[in-house]
């Protein structure tokens, strides 16, 4: 859990500050850019992204809510935004999507055939979906959390997660067709 | 093929999956799962789903992030930052120095140019009336002095 007084530090530009919180947070931000990302260099912008709105708006933090949770918020739109620009840049240049996928792979990084499946069945929800799938079921994010980080009530949180979950649970089944049963 | 339950419930599967439940609404589906096949198979594919997504690997973060993070909240020095500021204001004035400056330019000459228009009519006529073979028709037998007439006139 980060401290207030780097928090505090990072207001006033403190560089070490801001590499604190960097370290403190990448992996989550990267995961969930990775995630909702078409693309790994798409990854890596919404990722970067993220963290300059972070040091920019960092000065408006009053402390209300949890850190963390503000960051994750800042995440998650900043993603959405990002895939939005993503998508509408792809549209206009189908050929470099097709390169970029077929040279990344819906699997950003090549270890591990589970990882890779794991993709696989994530890129086939919608970039929401993602999220709200990450923040739950990989994260372990609690569900008042997702609800303050998404602006949602919980009750519309847990509908989009059991919906989400219900078409993983489909292509998953349909991935590993003989998975033994109780 | 299973036979669908009449009640099966996705979002009391889920929450019972979620650890929900309170201990009465989870000892009843448990009861409900060990007799309803439906059911059974649907948490038993839910939870292997869950388990199989939350494999807890970790993709290395490119270094690549970081560096654009730096370079993007980098400190610009004080003299750079005032840079932009200075441009801003020079255009403004040198904008509005080409703004007036036409209009004093023409206003000056436009003055001049009528000045020296006045000028040559005033000489053009005074010229015209020097003109020895030009005479007013006789009224009355009086001969009436051109150049005086024309001179007063202007």
């Amino acid at each position: 859990m980060i401290q207030r007084d780097i928090i505090e530090r990072a207001k006033e530009k403190d560089e070490e500050a801001m590499e604190e919180i960097y370290l403190e947070f990448k992996d989550f931000v990267w995961n969930i850019a990775l995630k909702t990302a078409g693309s790994r260099t798409a990854a890596e912008d919404a990722a970067a992204e993220t963290f300059i709105r972070v040091f920019k708006k960092i000065g408006k933090f009053n402390f209300k809510s949890s850190f963390k949770t503000w960051l994750y918020r800042v995440t998650v739109n900043t993603t959405l935004n990002c895939m939005d620009k993503e998508r509408r840049r792809k549209t206009l240049h189908l050929n470099e999507e097709y390169r970029d996928i077929q040279a990344e792979g819906s699997a950003p990084q090549d270890d591990g055939r589970d990882n890779e499946m794991v993709n696989k069945m994530l890129d086939k929800l919608e970039p929401k979906e993602r999220i709200f799938v990450y923040l739950r079921d990989i994260q372990g994010t609690a569900y008042n959390e997702i609800a303050d980080i998404m602006k949602m009530n919980i009750g519309t949180v847990k509908t989009n997660i059991y919906r989400a979950r219900e078409k993983l649970r489909k292509i998953y089944k349909e991935e590993f067709p003989n998975e033994e049963r109780m | 093929m299973k036979k669908e339950c009449k009640d099966f419930s996705e979002s009391k599967i889920n929450q019972y999956i979620d650890g929900e439940l309170d201990d009465e609404k989870r000892d009843l589906l448990e009861q409900h799962l060990s007799q309803c096949e439906y059911c059974r198979s649907y948490a038993e594919d839910l939870k292997n789903t869950l388990s199989f997504i939350s494999i807890k690997h970790q993709p290395e973060v490119p270094r690549s992030v970081w560096n654009k993070i730096k370079e993007a909240t980098a400190e610009k020095e004080p003299f750079f930052r005032l840079v932009p500021g200075m441009a801003f204001v020079s255009a403004v004035l040198i904008l509005m120095i080409i703004a007036i400056y036409p209009s004093y330019i023409s206003k000056k000459e436009y003055s001049n140019g009528i000045s020296e228009y006045i000028e040559s009519e005033i000489s053009y006529l005074h010229e015209d009336t020097l003109i020895n073979e030009w005479y007013l028709q006789e009224e009355e037998g009086e001969e009436i002095n051109i150049d005086s007439y024309l001179i007063e006139e202007l």
